[in-house]
């Protein structure tokens, strides 16, 4: 066995590009992911019946997909029928986007159902509007509240980008397995590669964890320093953990 | 928009191979499920020890093992292993390691977690009954735990499902395999790709009831803390 | 394993120190245990008795002072950081000595995951090495003896406190100990389920066993203790016959029963 890094280092450059590739289409599809699952955690507490409905379908559809069935079938399955185009990058993301934005809708569902009533009780004896009440006081607990898991699920994001490379994007997973074989110097290149996402991954959850104490409803110089002590749902006092907690959802 | 003529046939025609694509794929998650529990266990003992010694391997271990995609993993152990080893594994092989080593990463933490969920008074109750560390961790702690991480195993097994479904990238000839081989000799992507699709559905499907059940079975009655 | 000293103590503690952090739990404290004494320990929250009992078997390991048992001294398991094999032989000979000290906690700590006659069995098999069919026969006796029989084959999430913790002195009992340790084993349990616990410990006493009993219920101190003793701050600040805590000496000791009685 003899190993040699040197022809990796020599490549490095191209894997850089691809790792920013990656970064950018996880935290793009991320990004939509967010705000589409928040909206879809409110679609899930509405008062219309239909809506409520639509939401639950589309929340435990793409909570029960593999994002590599997903992505072929949408990719190279229905887009090929249909004959729509669209860019491998836009597919990419948006594919992300499907998946976490179920993902999300049911960890913002679950930090707003976390939040003490009597919090909503007290905000509304003060004489807000219940959408005023929700936005001051309900919300940014909520927010606090699903900070852990949220960042669970930008961790495997970052790691489920690696599976975008089957449509064909020039993302780090691709980039290296073209460079793996061409060099035939795969134990190099996926070593490396990985410790690329490692990276990557560890910097998602400082970022979080960051975050977290920032927003930490306990201490007393925290920004919501007078609400009251909020303890997550999470299992584990509700600290981000280092790398996710569900597995590559595939 | 429709220029694609749909050729269900060709699904039909091949029904049996697409029926024993997924029999290796549930294998393949079987038998990663399995590899991903046990090791997870000997890990999860050297996690919860005393010894820093014990502690910081496995905790490293862990992290890289939650911290790599299993996309890539599954390479790595794939072409890796052939390249700074003699040992070639077949596609199968490298599959079911690639599955077991990354979930026994989170099997460790699963276990972890059930293990300080057990009351420590448990233990202390062995103790005092004269019962060696050992016999209190087989015959009190060890059964206790298990029961408190089977909802999480089978959160673990889904996942491992779904990441059982791309180890047709190493060449396992798995559904997706054949799907592949059908579309582009007939350009049938759709048809193909829809029917193994729903397939998988079908045994993620299955296998969330399944995990209800199992959790409904375990919640009765004994689990209670005394 | 009889007492080599006849006529000796059944247990001994010899200056006694234990610390949590910055809280010094216990202070210098020894007290011994004749064959067959009745000891009550009595205190305010805080006082260390908890902590007292529970450095005789070493659920808590001393920092200072011995433990003698038998007229032999207890030797703590000494874990060292890094070697996971260390103290290994200690423990061995600890697990010995703790066979022979039934200890029933405030909180049951009964098996959820056994029924109650494997409850009883689990030490018989394990630690007395006793054949399956034997430990049965010899769990069922102890259940009968506690009036659980019919609960045998229940797991104890179908038992009352009273009932859970009824069968955990079964389990302690079983192994024939030669000292009992009652750690508050009154105090978690619903009023009314109190008066069965106290009456199976207080067979216990009049059928001679030794015990030492961390104890609120001051009714049953003064009747079943043959001592008892009144423990503040960490230290042994009086003992006596129950008779003379009827009007103790001490101020601190007054202080605390006109508080409770």
């Amino acid at each position: 066995m003899n190993l040699d890094f040197g022809v990796v280092f020599s490549s490095f450059d191209v894997m850089l590009r691809a790792f920013r590739i990656s970064i950018v289409v996880a935290l793009a599809g991320f990004a939509i992911a967010l705000v589409a699952g928040a909206g879809l955690a409110l679609c899930r507490r509405s008062r219309l019946r239909p809506v409520r409905l639509l939401a639950f379908a589309y929340v435990n559809f793409f909570r029960g997909a593999a994002l590599y069935v997903l992505i072929i079938w949408l990719w190279l399955g229905l887009a090929v029928a249909t004959g729509i185009r669209i860019g491998t990058l836009s597919a990419g993301i948006l594919t992300l986007a499907l998946l976490n934005s179920a993902y999300l809708a049911e960890v913002f569902r679950a930090g707003i159902d976390a939040v003490d009533g009597g919090q909503k009780e007290a905000a509304l004896a003060m004489g807000l509007a219940p959408g005023q009440a929700f936005r001051a006081v309900v919300a940014p607990q909520a927010l606090r509240i699903s900070l852990p898991a949220t960042g669970n699920h930008l961790v495997d994001a970052i790691k489920d980008s690696a599976i975008l490379s089957v449509i064909g994007i020039p993302e780090l997973m691709r980039e290296t397995a073209r460079l793996a074989q061409f060099e035939q110097r795969p134990f190099e290149f996926y070593v490396v590669a990985a410790g690329m996402y490692l990276a990557a991954v560890y910097a998602a959850s400082a970022l979080f964890r960051f975050l977290e104490r920032r927003l930490d409803l306990d201490r007393p110089a925290g920004r919501w320093s007078r609400g009251r002590p909020v303890r997550s749902t999470e299992p584990g006092g509700g600290r981000v953990q280092p790398v996710g907690t569900a597995l590559g959802r595939g | 928009m429709f220029s694609y003529r749909l050729r269900w046939d060709l699904v039909a025609d091949n029904v049996g191979g697409l029926v024993s694509g997924l029999v290796i794929l549930l294998q393949i998650t079987a038998l990663g499920f399995a590899l991903a529990m046990i090791l997870g266990l000997v890990v999860a003992v050297a996690r919860t020890a005393r010894s820093p010694l014990l502690r910081g391997p496995a905790l490293a271990y862990t992290e890289l093992m939650r911290g790599i995609p299993l996309f890539l993993f599954l390479f790595l152990v794939y072409y890796g292993a052939a390249q700074v080893s003699p040992v070639v594994l077949s596609p199968f092989v490298a599959a079911v390691l690639a599955l077991g080593l990354t979930g026994s990463g989170y099997a460790t933490e699963i276990y972890r977690g059930a293990l300080q969920a057990v009351d420590p008074g448990q233990r202390e109750a062995a103790f005092a009954m004269g019962l060696t560390p050992g016999q209190a961790f087989r015959d009190v702690v060890l059964p206790q735990a298990l029961r408190i991480a089977v909802p999480p195993g089978m959160n673990l097994l889904v996942a491992l499902l779904k990441g059982s479904t791309f180890v047709s990238v190493i060449g396992v000839a798995d559904v997706f395999y054949l799907s592949r081989i059908v579309s582009q000799r007939f350009f049938a992507p759709f048809e193909m790709y829809t029917v193994s699709g729903l397939m998988i559905i079908a045994v993620t499907l299955c296998l969330a009831g399944f995990a209800v059940l199992v959790e409904k079975r375990f919640a009765r009655g004994d689990r209670t803390s005394s | 394993m009889s007492d080599p000293r006849p006529g000796g103590l059944l247990l001994e503690l010899r200056g006694i120190r234990k610390r949590f952090g910055d809280l010094q739990v216990l202070d210098d404290v020894s007290l011994s245990i004749a064959p067959g004494e009745v000891v009550c320990v009595i205190g305010p929250s805080g006082s260390g008795k908890s902590t007292l009992l529970r450095c005789v078997n070493f659920l808590t390991p001393v920092d200072e002072g011995e433990v003698w048992f038998e007229g032999r001294r207890i030797e703590p398991p000494r874990h060292s950081s890094w070697n996971p094999f260390a103290g290994r032989p200690q423990v061995r000979e600890l697990t010995r000595l703790r066979a022979r000290i039934g200890m029933v906690f405030q909180h049951f700590n009964v098996f959820p995951h056994l029924t109650a006659c494997e409850n009883v069995m689990l030490g018989l098999t394990r630690v007395s090495g006793l054949g399956k069919a034997e430990a049965r026969e010899r769990a069922r006796a102890q259940l009968e003896r506690i009036g659980l029989l019919d609960k045998a084959d229940e797991h104890p999430a179908r038992l009352s406190g009273g009932q859970k913790q009824r069968l955990a002195i079964a389990r302690a009992l079983a192994l024939g100990p030669t000292l009992m340790l009652f750690d508050e084993a009154t105090s978690a349990l619903d009023p009314e389920l109190v008066g069965g616990v106290l009456a199976e410990m207080r067979k216990l006493a009049q059928d001679g066993m030794t015990m030492l009993v961390v104890t609120h219920e001051m009714q049953f101190a003064m009747e079943v203790a043959d001592r008892v003793v009144f423990m503040d701050h960490g230290a042994i600040v009086e003992q006596g016959t129950p008779e003379h805590f009827r009007d103790p000496g001490n101020e601190r000791t007054r202080a605390f029963l006109s508080a409770i009685l």
